[in-house]
């Protein structure tokens, strides 16, 4: 789910930047140190929107860093347990499937596909091939394909946010198109 | 026989009679020999005549059958209980006695069996018609004063009256008596059965055997147990019997009796076709075995293990007498393969027989082996192991899974409070809660509220509880083969997890009794790998860097840039980086350490900030520590990265370790010490350069004399002179290399005031040089920098290396090998440096004027490349500046004629119209006319082009001497388009020069 939140982050700007663009230089800091980056409770976050405050810097006397504490609004991902989610299919192998939920990666295990499915190693790209009984039409998951997954369960360390899901469900698996 | 006669009275049971007698045919034997050696006694048999006269012809559907039965079965063998449980077979027995009793005349019996049965039939009828007239408890008040002495009043046997009290059926002093008699080892049964012949011969005889019962223990061993109620009946039992030591007769006091009879049944509980054991010594002790069949009472166990052949050393014929070493290792456990033992294997059945050993189709081992040989309990099969028993995996049909969920049994330490658990066993099975505390022997579990909010906390034994995981669980492994993985739990099936490891993200296997939840990310857990992050290292066909090290997974970069996961045993070897040595875009050597900007050509105004930290070829594996990805590796061609500090040759080399080292001086101080730690490099690493030159002795007893250097260390020169072709050593200052400027070989270097030395020292008087002196020379201590560098010898390296065939065609470090500190130092004349002048030659005498002057606005424009070092302090800061900043303009070889020049004292504008460069001086043609000759070239500054469309001569690097023409100039940098080509270059403000025309 995405959310719009209103965070904090502190830059530390070295002394080399104390000059007129003083201002450029911390927005730019803090754009590089938090879009893309993991915020424990918050999740993923995707972009800064808007810079509240940059504060007033304080010099730390021991390396002569100035700290910002800036406010900003930053949108926000975050996924939580039995969420569906749409994803991107990247990698397909006899384990599973690893999908890309925007940033986050998911992987779907083998037994967490329902069994009308079938691992074709042979197809190209490698594939699971619904045996169409049970659709009604041949489905293939395959690299690059659109999936719905429910997430099962997640890990969250300092880089990513790692999920394990499912599409052992009714509505889940391939799409269409999202 | 007697049955037959029964029969007619029995017309309603006539089918019965019949499965009766095919059984008499089997049962009679045995159950005459049970008889004979457990001896009745005529006493009892007398007093229970009468309830068996009764009912003896429809016990069927009577209600007093059971205790009848029981009642029976007491005086029957407890060693064979199965036949003597069996009432037709009582029935036929008690017949036979009958037999013996009214063996006297046959044509009586016949008279005498009628009469019984008419009575019994009479008795009958009337017993039922008082019972219809009785109620229920009148009836069991009748059967309990009936028959209820039975049970209290023998002590012996306790077969399935488990309801009994044991104290009440404990022997006492009034039962008989249990001997103890030793016997030879191994014979016990042969004794036992030998007894029990014995007793069946003279059954009939009037000499029959007093004893009640013959037993051994498998425990026990060279014992037999004789029960009898003298001593003299144990005697005449055994007299006469080989194997026996009727001297060492024993009587067993009556509160051991017990004991001795005692099967200890918990061990036994375990025991279970399809269950696990360990075999406790031998060949296969440790190993794991499934339980086929469990024979003699349980005493035997038909075990399928995993065999351990080694058909080497099996098939290798010992010479006589010699014994096999205890210490061989034992060979690996493996499937038999009847092809590796041709010849030797024979077929029966369904099973190969090699060595006396059998083996099932699919090459397991089938081997007896004693219960007391075995660990039953506890065993805690790991997966892995049992896989090995279903061909490598783990089905999932119904059976395996049973038998796994049966042999991992949750113990009070591996639940913590909080773990979530299942409730398998007991009424209350299935139901799952929380752990809320932990006794001694009993776990609270509060069932979960919302599934059961009625239940209230549980108190259950750890056994009975299962720990439960749902999918989706983080968990740690903390026992087995995956021992401190964690991982995403994908399915739960029974009391197997298969979760997904985090290092590995393949899943895996494992009893959900090994998982605790966990937060944490473990990879490897304590047991490290022998790669570390950072390593350079060798897959089969790449190079690579190690990005992450798991016990079990690698991660390696490789120098196509991919992601390769490996195993540590697919890892070659690694190397350091520590020699290696190639060159950057502009051809600077770079090598491990250096800071370079790494160059993305399609965008060329990005650039990122980066330590190198291997080189492969000309790969460059580079680690930047603003970028997360990979934890900071990432790996370009050499060609892509630029040495920080522009044409600053191998001092980019030294600058971190300097950096480091010396803070405080800031970023003149780097720079010295770069100098000084490369001098002092080549001064180890590579050959003297004074070496094998001829040379003239400037001073001492040998002025004057002429020789060849033959060695040099440190001060000291080795001289071979030409005349007497003798070898002195000669200090360096006073040595001269014929061909060269005199007086200049190291003079000032070893001069330690630096007064009265060269002009090219103090008197140029740039404040670069002036405040150069303290550090380059005067400072004694700077000596052990010089050379704790030593190691370094980059030049050395580069020697060896040919960067040229890497890098491009330059060759930056080359020269600098070749030269030696003194050489460098002083000894060099303009003309010799001009020609083989390399970039980094001049590095350590940069000044950090130019930078101080920069505009203000300076970092800002920087920003880019300097804004991701955020952690610099001050001094580093400067010092990257001044690296980043281009060469003073008061170099020495500059000077080029035509170009306009400004002396720098008088302030006064001249071009120069001729250079000689032995003296290092210029001839100068002012602009107002005047021609000044012999001006030093440290006294010159060349004048920069200002304006667009000046034009301007390249003093310095690739392109010097060529002209072109200034198209724009910001800062520090001119964009010069050059004459006689399209190409427009970017050059430094300092290497460029006005130049005059005509």
């Amino acid at each position: 789910m995405f959310f719009l939140k209103t965070l904090h982050h502190t830059v530390r700007l070295p002394p080399q930047f104390f000059g007129p663009r003083l201002r450029e230089h911390v927005e730019r800091k803090l754009y590089d140190e938090v879009e893309g980056h993991i915020e424990g409770r918050y999740g993923h976050i995707i972009c800064v929107l808007d810079i509240l405050d940059v504060g007033r810097g304080v010099l730390q006397p021991m390396t002569g860093l100035a700290e910002f504490n800036v406010v900003y609004k930053a949108l926000v991902l975050k996924v939580f347990k039995n969420m569906v989610v749409d994803g991107v299919v990247t990698t397909v192998n006899q384990l599973g499937f690893w999908a890309e939920i925007g940033p986050l990666q998911m992987f779907v295990a083998a037994t967490l596909i329902p069994s009308y499915y079938r691992f074709d190693p042979s197809a190209n790209p490698p594939a699971y091939v619904s045996d169409g009984e049970e659709a009604d039409i041949s489905l293939r998951i395959e690299k690059g394909q659109a999936v719905r997954a429910r997430i099962i369960g997640m890990r969250t360390d300092a880089r990513e946010i790692f999920c394990v899901g499912t599409i052992k469900e009714d509505y889940l698996g391939p799409q269409e198109e999202l | 026989m007697s049955s037959d006669d029964e029969r007619p009275v029995l017309s309603d049971e006539e089918k019965e009679g019949d499965l009766d007698d095919e059984r008499d045919a089997e049962g009679e034997d045995e159950e005459q020999l049970e008889r004979d050696v457990f001896g009745e006694d005529d006493d009892e048999d007398e007093q229970r005549e009468p309830p068996e006269d009764e009912d003896e012809e429809d016990e069927e559907d009577e209600e007093d059958d059971l205790p009848r039965a029981k009642k029976r079965r007491r005086k029957a063998n407890p060693f064979i209980e199965e036949e003597a449980a069996v009432e037709e077979e009582d029935e036929e027995e008690e017949e036979e006695e009958e037999d013996g009793f009214v063996e006297a005349g046959e044509e009586d019996l016949d008279a005498i069996q009628k009469e019984m049965i008419d009575m019994r039939a009479h008795r009958e009828l009337d017993r039922r018609r008082e019972e219809e007239e009785m109620d229920a408890e009148e009836i069991a008040e009748r059967m309990k004063e009936r028959y209820g002495r039975s049970e209290l009043g023998r002590g012996s046997y306790r077969g399935d009256l488990e309801h009994i009290p044991q104290s009440m059926l404990m022997p006492s002093v009034e039962d008989p008596k249990l001997w103890l008699c030793q016997c030879r080892e191994g014979k016990e049964r042969d004794v036992v059965f030998t007894i029990m012949r014995r007793a069946v011969e003279r059954e009939m005889t009037g000499n029959a055997l007093q004893v009640l019962s013959v037993f051994c223990r498998d425990s026990l061993k060279g014992y037999i147990y004789l029960e009898a109620r003298q001593q003299a009946a144990v005697q005449q039992a055994l007299e006469g019997i080989n194997n026996i030591f009727i001297s060492k007769l024993r009587l067993v006091p009556v509160d051991e009796m017990v004991d001795c009879l005692t099967i200890k049944k918990s061990k036994e509980v375990e025991l279970r076709i399809g269950g696990w054991i360990r075999p406790k010594k031998g060949k296969y002790a440790g190993d794991l075995g499934q339980i086929l069949d469990i024979r003699d009472n349980g005493e035997m166990i038909i075990c399928k293990l995993v065999p351990r052949l080694d058909p080497v050393r099996d098939n290798a014929k010992l010479p006589f007498g010699q014994k096999r070493k205890k210490a061989e290792p034992r060979p690996p456990p493996k499937l038999f393969n009847p092809a590796d033992f041709k010849g030797e294997v024979r077929k029966e059945k369904n099973y190969f027989v090699y060595n006396n050993e059998w083996f099932d189709r699919s090459g397991y081992l089938e081997k007896n082996l004693k219960l007391s040989s075995l660990v039953v309990e506890n065993v805690q099969p790991k997966l892995e192991e049992i896989s090995q028993f279903s061909g490598g995996t783990i089905t999932e049909q119904p059976d395996d899974l049973e038998a796994l969920a049966a042999l991992n049994i949750s113990r009070k330490e591996d639940l913590q409070i909080g773990q979530s658990v299942e409730l398998k066993a007991g009424a209350m099975a299935g139901i799952w809660g929380t752990v809320v505390s932990i006794q001694k022997n009993n776990v609270g579990v509060q069932p979960d509220p919302k599934e059961f909010p009625t239940l209230p906390l549980i108190s259950v034994t750890a056994e009975e509880l299962r720990k439960r995981f749902a999918a989706g669980d983080h968990v740690k492994v903390m026992k087995g083969m995956h021992k401190d993985q964690t991982g995403l739990i994908i399915t739960v099936k029974g009391n197997i997890a298969t979760l997904l490891s985090d290092s590995t993200l393949k899943p895996i296997d494992v009893f959900t009794e090994d998982l605790r939840t966990a937060k944490d990310i473990a990879g490897g857990g304590a047991r490290t790998s022998p790669y570390d992050v950072g390593d350079l290292v060798f897959l089969s066909n790449d190079a690579g860097v190690v990005t992450k090290a798991e016990r079990d997974t690698i991660t390696v970069l490789t120098q196509f840039n991919q992601i390769v996961r490996v195993q540590p045993q697919q890892i070659r070897n690694k190397r350091d980086s520590n020699r290696a040595i190639t060159s950057d875009a502009n051809g600077q050597s770079i090598s491990a350490g250096s800071s370079v900007d790494i160059i993305d050509p399609d965008r060329p105004d990005i650039k990122k900030r980066a330590t190198v930290v291997h080189i492969y070829r000309s790969f460059v594996f580079v680690k930047a520590r603003e970028t997360v990805e990979n934890e900071g590796y990432m790996v370009v061609k050499s060609h892509n990265v630029a040495l920080v500090g522009g044409k600053q040759g191998p001092n980019g080399m030294y600058q971190s370790p300097y950096q480091n080292s010396f803070p405080n001086r800031g970023g003149f101080g780097g720079g010295f010490h770069g100098r000084g730690g490369g001098r002092g490099g080549r001064g180890r690493g590579g050959r003297d350069p004074l070496v094998s030159k001829t040379v003239t002795i400037s001073g001492g007893e040998y002025k004057g004399y002429l020789g060849i250097v033959k060695d040099v260390m440190d001060n000291m020169a080795r001289v071979e002179l030409h005349t007497s072709s003798r070898v002195i050593n000669v200090p360096r200052g006073q040595l001269l290399v014929q061909g060269e400027a005199a007086g200049r070989f190291g003079n000032d270097y070893n001069n330690n005031n630096f007064n009265g030395s060269y002009s090219r020292y103090d008197s140029i008087a740039t404040p670069m040089h002036g405040s150069k002196t303290p550090m380059y020379r005067g400072d004694g201590g700077y000596t052990p920098s010089r050379f704790q560098d030593g190691g370094r010898t980059p030049a050395w390296d580069a020697g060896s290396k040919t960067p040229a065939y890497e890098g491009g065609g330059r060759t930056p470090a080359w020269n600098a090998g070749s030269r030696t500190p003194a050489w460098d130092a002083g000894s060099k004349t303009p003309a010799y440096d001009a020609g083989s002048r390399t970039p980094a030659w001049d590095a350590g005498s940069r000044t950090p004027a130019p930078l101080r002057n920069s505009s203000p606005d300076y970092p800002t424009s920087r920003m880019s490349s300097n804004g991701q070092n955020g952690g610099w302090t001050p001094a580093g800061a400067s010092y990257n500046d001044r690296y980043d900043d281009h060469p003073a303009p008061a170099r020495v070889e500059w000077p080029i004629a035509k170009v306009e020049v400004k002396l720098k004292k008088g302030d006064k504008i001249g071009t120069i119209t001729a250079i000689q460069k032995a003296g290092r001086s210029a001839t100068i043609k002012l602009k107002g006319g005047d021609t000044l000759s012999n001006i030093s070239f440290d006294d010159i500054d060349p004048v920069r082009p200002r304006s667009k469309d000046d034009k301007v001569m390249v003093l310095d690097g690739e392109y010097k001497g060529r002209t072109g023409t200034l198209i724009s100039a910001e800062e520090a940098d001119a964009i010069v388009k050059l004459a006689g080509s399209q190409d427009i270059r970017i050059f430094n403000m300092d290497m460029i020069g006005k130049y005059v025309e005509g």
